[in-house]
């Protein structure tokens, strides 16, 4: 039987690893980028194409591994390496892309990545009310000793709009401050986006949207333009006379 | 002897006739001072003209119309289908609140209902608004406003207000005009100055026949004056609202210019003086124009019976005594705001303070009124509610960013673009840009960011560009959903949307006239242009 003792000491430990794992890890995996980018291309079937680009600060390192939430990678493809110099890994139901310069010899100044993930986000059906769909995007830096800058592009399927910015993070120091996300068109496609300058190891970039169908209700359109007629209709006694036929006013 | 008789006769009838006179007078003003006669929680039934017959007729399918508009063309790059769907709603309820094809609180109902259906503001926040703080001031200004009323006390102090100053209509509007200046810098809240002059307002305008049931054309302009000075005056002093001071943090932490209280109100306090010294003159004179009738005190007799009626209300009485005391400690404590945490360890905010008066109102003993007594307008209270979930929608789904932005983007503010042009360009989108809100932070904190980089992308002097864009926020004057002051004015029933929107845009429009003659002038003489 487990006492309240070693309960406490369980609970103590893994506090610890969750608020010092990523520093305790930083010395292996530390690396500085100058630039991170992330573009992550929806489909209507769900599925999902990411394009990374990162630009490396330092040379030091011949391994580096980049954080991704997902499992199972479709397609993984680096720009300039061979095929088993990236793969990806798991390290405690975290998962990495490890990139391996050792067989090259020498480790690039800028790197480009693609991949594939299938169920990007639920694509049967509404997960919200009113129709919409519900799109997270979420990245913590617990590889690079610094990011100087981040930014990150959910790009939407054609024929969908988004319909509002649920949740996002970093939210601004002092009120003023500009917004980190942003909302634009790209050939056609909506775009959310957020950049945020100068990431630090253990920091945490969100970014929450609901979208959905650019499909507007027929039935509302004749409804209301049948109530629009109606009334002209059945209240033309208002120009006759002076008292008001849709009720007192304040 | 016999024509001795005769006269003694004559005379006595003619004293009788005079007293008749008199008697009549007195029952006429009694009768129209009685404001309980004229509740503003009852709704009147009121005759419209021609004019407004036809704009009921057609504002129904035009806000339709409006509305279907900007629902169904294609969502606008950079707009979120929310923004979309908020903008549609609010353009429908603006046309309807101005046209009044359905009463203005049913239309605040509508626009609750269809920002929650066209999914532009979920439900929580739609039907949250009725606790907002600006409800509860109306709720607790109306309780605070009947004490008044019903102890008789606005009564004294309005006749006393109007046979100093009330000889004639214009002289009475300005004796408000200098009224809301001197009470600007010492309560900066605006709502607590509002709900202070109202229920002089009430009985002046009563006393020029102007009531919630039968306006006129002095009512109009007594309200809507007080509405322009209560906001405009905020203007003339950094501390006069808290926009300002985010304003003048927001200049210092994006530019590093240091405003100080003396530099923004030896710049801005003449300009908004003579900006409400022109609005004084032109709401009589061009856009409300008082009929021969409305230029003096609606009473046989004149300012005599007033004063008769005045000598008739003898002594101040207990109940007078105790209004004044509860109203005495709720102004205390708005007047002394800056002191509470010193003083309790905690903040009393203009709300708080007023509820505090509320309650003691309400007590039993010590109290004056019962809650039947209690004249509060709740179908005003909907309408506000209304208001301010579309104002809140906008601002919430990003509606009213992307409207501004994409008008300085249309706008084509470039380098190269001469100063001046950039300046008129700044001073109007800011003046007109606070109809699309209803928080004069939250324009403050989308605004001033913005003028802050034109003037950095363009390379001209920061202040320049940004202390004039500052001085237009507390113009709140064109929708009564605008500012807190305009909700508790318009609830009193003596101006419409309409006359509101045409009052407020024409003195906007005369501020920005104002400000870019200033710029040219006094600014440039201050060092604060180039």
């Amino acid at each position: 039987m487990m006492t309240k003792k070693a309960g406490m000491v369980k609970k103590a430990i893994a506090f610890f690893l969750l608020v010092f794992a990523p520093g305790l890890l930083a010395p292996i995996f530390c690396r500085e980028l100058s630039r991170y980018d992330e573009t992550v291309v929806l489909d209507g079937d769900g599925s999902a194409t990411i394009r990374l680009s990162l630009a490396f600060a330092d040379r030091a390192e011949s391994r580096v591994l980049i954080p991704v939430r997902h499992a199972a990678l479709l397609n993984l493809h680096a720009q300039g390496m061979a095929k088993g110099a990236v793969r990806q890994v798991e390290n405690k139901g975290n998962y990495f892309l490890a990139l391996d310069f050792a067989g090259t010899g020498v480790s690039p100044a800028a790197i480009e990545i693609s991949f594939q993930v299938k169920n990007y986000f639920e694509n049967k059906g509404a997960s919200t009310p009113f129709g919409n769909k519900e799109l997270g995007y979420r990245f913590v830096n617990v590889a690079f000793a610094r990011i100087g800058k981040f930014s990150a592009k959910l790009v939407l399927p054609a024929g969908f709009v988004i319909n509002g910015i649920g949740s996002f993070s970093p939210k601004p120091k002092k009120s003023g401050m500009a917004l980190p996300y942003t909302i634009s068109r790209q050939d056609g496609k909506d775009v959310a986006g957020i950049a945020v300058d100068n990431v630090k190891l253990g920091d945490e970039i969100t970014l929450h949207c609901t979208f959905k169908s650019t499909k507007k209700s027929l039935p509302l359109l004749l409804v209301l333009i049948a109530l629009a007629v109606a009334y002209l209709v059945f209240f033309r006694d208002i120009l006759k006379n002076g008292k008001n036929a849709s009720g007192p006013q304040p | 002897m016999a024509s001795e008789t005769g006269r003694n006769g004559l005379s006595a009838a003619s004293g009788s006739l005079d007293s008749a006179a008199t008697d009549d007078a007195n029952r006429k003003l009694d009768d129209l001072l009685d404001l309980d006669k004229h509740k503003l929680s009852t709704i009147p039934d009121r005759q419209s003209n021609t004019t407004e017959r036809w704009m009921k007729y057609f504002g129904f399918p035009l806000g339709i119309a409006v509305f279907l508009l900007l629902l169904y063309m294609p969502t606008p790059a950079g707009l979120t289908a929310s923004g979309q769907a908020v903008l549609a709603c609010f353009s429908l309820a603006l046309v309807w609140w101005i046209c009044e094809p359905v009463p203005t609180y049913v239309t605040s109902l509508i626009l609750m209902i269809a920002l929650v259906f066209t999914d532009g503001w979920d439900q929580d926040h739609v039907l949250g608004v009725l606790g907002y703080d600006v409800i509860w001031l109306n709720v607790m200004a109306f309780i605070l406003s009947s004490i008044l009323v019903k102890t008789n006390l606005a009564r004294r102090l309005a006749l006393n207000l109007i046979i100093r100053f009330g000889h004639n209509a214009k002289s009475m509007l300005f004796a408000f005009v200098v009224l809301q200046l001197c009470l600007a810098p010492l309560i900066p809240a605006t709502a607590a100055r509002a709900v202070m002059t109202l229920p002089l307002m009430l009985v002046v305008a009563a006393i020029y026949g102007s009531t919630s049931d039968k306006s006129n054309n002095f009512g109009k302009n007594l309200f809507l004056q007080n509405l322009l000075g209560i906001n405009i005056f905020s203007a003339g002093f950094m501390t006069g609202s808290t926009a300002n001071l985010i304003a003048i943090s927001l200049i210092l932490s994006l530019s590093g210019e240091k405003v100080f209280y003396t530099d923004w109100m030896f710049a801005n306090l003449p300009v908004v003086i003579i900006a409400m010294v022109v609005a004084w003159y032109i709401g009589p004179k061009l856009l409300f124009r008082l009929k021969p009738g409305e230029q003096k005190p609606s009473i046989q007799g004149g300012i005599d019976t007033l004063k008769r009626q005045l000598a008739r209300m003898g002594k101040i009485s207990f109940q007078e005594k105790k209004a004044m005391l509860i109203f005495g400690l709720v102004i205390f404590l708005w007047v002394t705001d800056r002191f509470h945490m010193a003083w309790f360890g905690f903040q009393i905010d203009a709300v708080m303070a007023a509820m505090v008066g509320a309650v003691i109102t309400f007590l039993p003993k010590i109290g004056i009124i019962k809650w039947n007594e209690a004249d509060i307008p709740w179908h005003l209270m909907l309408f506000s509610a209304g208001a301010y979930a579309g104002g809140l929608a906008l601002d919430n789904s990003g509606a009213a960013r992307w409207v501004i932005g994409n008008l300085f983007e249309y706008l084509h503010i470039s380098r190269g673009t001469n100063f001046w042009i950039v300046y008129v360009i700044i001073i109007a989108v800011n003046m007109y840009s606070h109809i699309f809100f209803t928080s004069k932070t939250m324009r403050t904190i989308i605004m001033m960011p913005i003028v802050i980089a034109v003037a950095q992308q363009l390379g001209f002097p920061v202040l320049a560009l940004a202390l004039p864009a500052a001085f237009t926020i507390d113009w709140v004057v064109t929708l009564p959903i605008n500012a807190k002051p305009n909700v508790i004015l318009f609830s009193t029933g003596q101006y419409s949307v309409l006359d509101n929107i045409k009052y407020g845009l024409i003195v906007a429009t005369i501020g920005i006239v104002i400000l870019t003659f200033a710029g040219l002038t006094w600014f440039r003489f201050l060092g604060i242009t180039p």
